[in-house]
């Protein structure tokens, strides 16, 4: 009951602040909205990373040939199959485009391969020549559906007509968004992709324990070959958010610099109002325990209000608004065309990381002074 | 009559051993009986508001003891200093002391919210007190929006809600006119009649001429310079 009646006490004296507490409301909730949407944006861009790569090879060997990536000849895939572990090996086509009309990247992708999620395609996928089926962020930059046709420009900058039989549905945009899904041949006639050639090859092993030795084996056979393991892209993933998450982070410190010197401010000293109010709540009969109470409640409604606004902001922000400020640092040139829309993934850690760097510093400068304040005299404190 | 306020060579000095020290009291002695209505009287600067601050368990002493009810408050620890206070002394100050921009009745039920008394409870006693002043009409209201004699019955109003023992009221007429002063007069014998001791500090002679008065100290320098009994 008593504290019950000190909460509603709490909160009609903040409401009689209104306008102060509101301002402060409002940094307060910025400054967690941005430190909320980075932390959601590389949550949610890793989550979709490590969706795209549980679908990828656990092995995929390269040709590599003045340190660039270049074709690699299908000979290479007999002589992987020989070596002992190798459960199944499948050259891959693909490449990229750029479609100048609507200025976007593309994944241009072979049918038949049995590493894409086809499971997720809404209508079906190319049964035959002529035909594709494309993500929804090609859908929607080029305004088509199934039925309709997307003209590509080949390597001979001839214009190719292919009829769209579905498109991609998927919980994660960012696997299927800028795909487009041809016909193998179409596709190796497309990029004028000679006969004995592939982009890459995929390798699927018996023991995924031997991983890295087969890796070692390929590398060592074939010293022009790159050999690609799962766990070391989900690896340079990693390294690529945190470091530009790192980035954002700094740039959010400068945020968190600006709210330490508002809470300081606070904590250093309350106005002579204030201590006049404590010192008559002081010689009306409140102890000092009453108005750290008081004070501690008026710190959490403050607080946890901006808690909840600066966390609602990043989430609009991020989820529906795409992250506007922060999508050029954080997602890179690569996968900026198509734009695509992040499912929201959030880690309730974060939420209680942002929640302590917050709540208690804030509660802290809150409450110390009032301390101070309240352990006077009442007859003292009631003058200012 | 049975004593209720003893104080034993009470002394306070603020800022002790700094160049700017100011003893306020020196070895004050006295007691009230319960029921008594005593003034304090004085020229400013005499120790009448620093007498009732220490009797009121507001502050304490540099030296003496002081009893309420046979406890000495001079010794207690602030945690059970604060409770006396709360339980024993309702305070009307010489400039309200009452919270600008809550409402009146905000203001009048401000001692009982750290206190185990139900919501419903609070608001019939505070509505029970505004109607005994006169200013149950102004229960909503802001206490900006109050003349200073609406005020003095709001802070009457808060110093009574804990049905405390005694009364303490430091120059309650400082800021009113004649007609409010006597109107408090008669509301300050109304209290007494309920039984509560009133400790009144004041110069204005209309209070000490009064007939409520019980007893008069005059204070001089922080020393008591006589006692009259009308």
């Amino acid at each position: 009951m008593r504290h019950l009646k000190i909460l509603e006490y709490a909160l009609s004296s903040l409401w009689r602040r209104k306008y102060k507490n509101m301002a402060i409301i409002l940094v307060y909730a910025f400054t967690i909205a941005v430190l909320a949407s980075i932390l959601f944006l590389t949550h949610a861009l890793k989550t979709e990373a490590s969706f795209l790569l549980a679908e990828a090879p656990e092995l995929v060997v390269q040709r590599v040939s003045a340190g660039r990536h270049e074709l690699i000849p299908l000979e290479y895939g007999d002589r992987i199959r020989k070596i002992p572990g190798v459960a199944e090996v499948h050259p891959r086509f693909w490449g990229y485009y750029y479609d100048a009309l609507v200025e976007a990247n593309y994944t241009l992708l072979e049918a038949n391969a049995d590493h894409t999620p086809l499971e997720m395609l809404d209508g079906h996928l190319p049964a035959a020549p002529g035909e594709c089926a494309i993500g929804s962020g090609v859908a929607a930059v080029r305004k088509i559906g199934p039925g309709d046709d997307l003209i590509l420009v080949d390597s001979t900058n001839m214009g190719i007509v292919f009829e769209v039989t579905g498109v991609f549905r998927s919980p994660s945009d960012l696997l299927t968004n800028d795909l487009v899904i041809l016909d193998r041949a179409d596709l190796i006639e497309f990029f004028g992709t000679p006969p004995d050639l592939a982009t890459d090859i995929s390798v699927r092993v018996n023991n995924p324990k031997e991983i890295n030795t087969i890796a070692e084996k390929i590398k060592r056979q074939m010293p022009d070959s790159r050999p690609i393991s799962r766990s070391e892209i989900l690896r340079t993933y990693a390294a690529v958010f945190n470091w530009r998450s790192g980035m954002m982070l700094s740039v959010f410190a400068a945020a968190l610099v600006a709210f330490c010197i508002l809470a300081w401010d606070k904590a250093t000293g309350i106005s002579a109002e204030e201590k006049r109010e404590i010192g008559i709540l002081k010689a009306v009969g409140w102890e000092t325990s009453d108005i750290l109470e008081l004070k501690f409640w008026e710190g959490m409604a403050v607080s946890l209000t901006s808690l909840l606004l600066g966390l609602l902001a990043a989430y609009v922000h991020v989820f529906f608004l795409g992250a506007t400020v922060l999508t050029p640092v954080i997602k890179g040139w690569s996968v900026l065309f198509p734009t695509f829309r992040l499912i929201p993934f959030i880690d309730p850690y974060q939420i209680l990381v942002i929640g302590f760097l917050t709540v208690p510093p804030y509660v802290a400068s809150t409450v110390i002074p009032s301390w101070k304040a309240a352990i006077t005299d009442p007859e003292t404190a009631m003058r200012g | 009559m049975e004593c209720l306020i003893q104080t034993e060579n009470v002394s306070k000095t603020y800022n002790a051993r700094r160049p700017d020290e100011f003893r306020a009291l020196e070895d004050i002695s006295l007691r009230i009986g319960q029921g008594e209505v005593v003034v304090l009287k004085g020229p400013s600067g005499s120790g009448k508001t620093t007498l009732l601050s220490l009797i009121g368990c507001m502050s304490r002493p540099t030296a003496g003891s002081i009893l309420v009810a046979g406890k000495n408050v001079a010794k207690l620890p602030e945690r059970f200093l604060t409770r006396t206070r709360q339980r024993t002394f309702g305070f009307i100050f010489q400039q309200f002391n009452l919270l600008r921009d809550i409402t009146v009745m905000e203001n009048v039920l401000l001692p009982l919210y750290p206190r185990e008394t139900r919501i419903g409870e609070m608001q019939e006693r505070g509505r029970t007190l505004l109607v005994q002043l006169g200013i149950e009409s102004k229960q909503h209201s802001k206490v900006y929006q109050l003349s200073g004699g609406e005020q003095q019955r709001v802070a009457i109003a808060r110093a009574l809600i804990n049905d405390p023992e005694i009364v303490i009221a430091d120059e309650p007429t400082a800021h009113l006119d004649s007609k409010l002063s006597v109107d408090l007069l008669g509301i300050l014998d109304n209290i007494n009649r309920m039984g509560k001791t009133i400790l009144i500090a004041t110069h204005d002679p209309l209070v000490y001429e009064h007939p409520l008065i019980t007893r008069t100290i005059s204070m001089r320098d922080g020393r008591i310079e006589g006692v009259s009994t009308p």
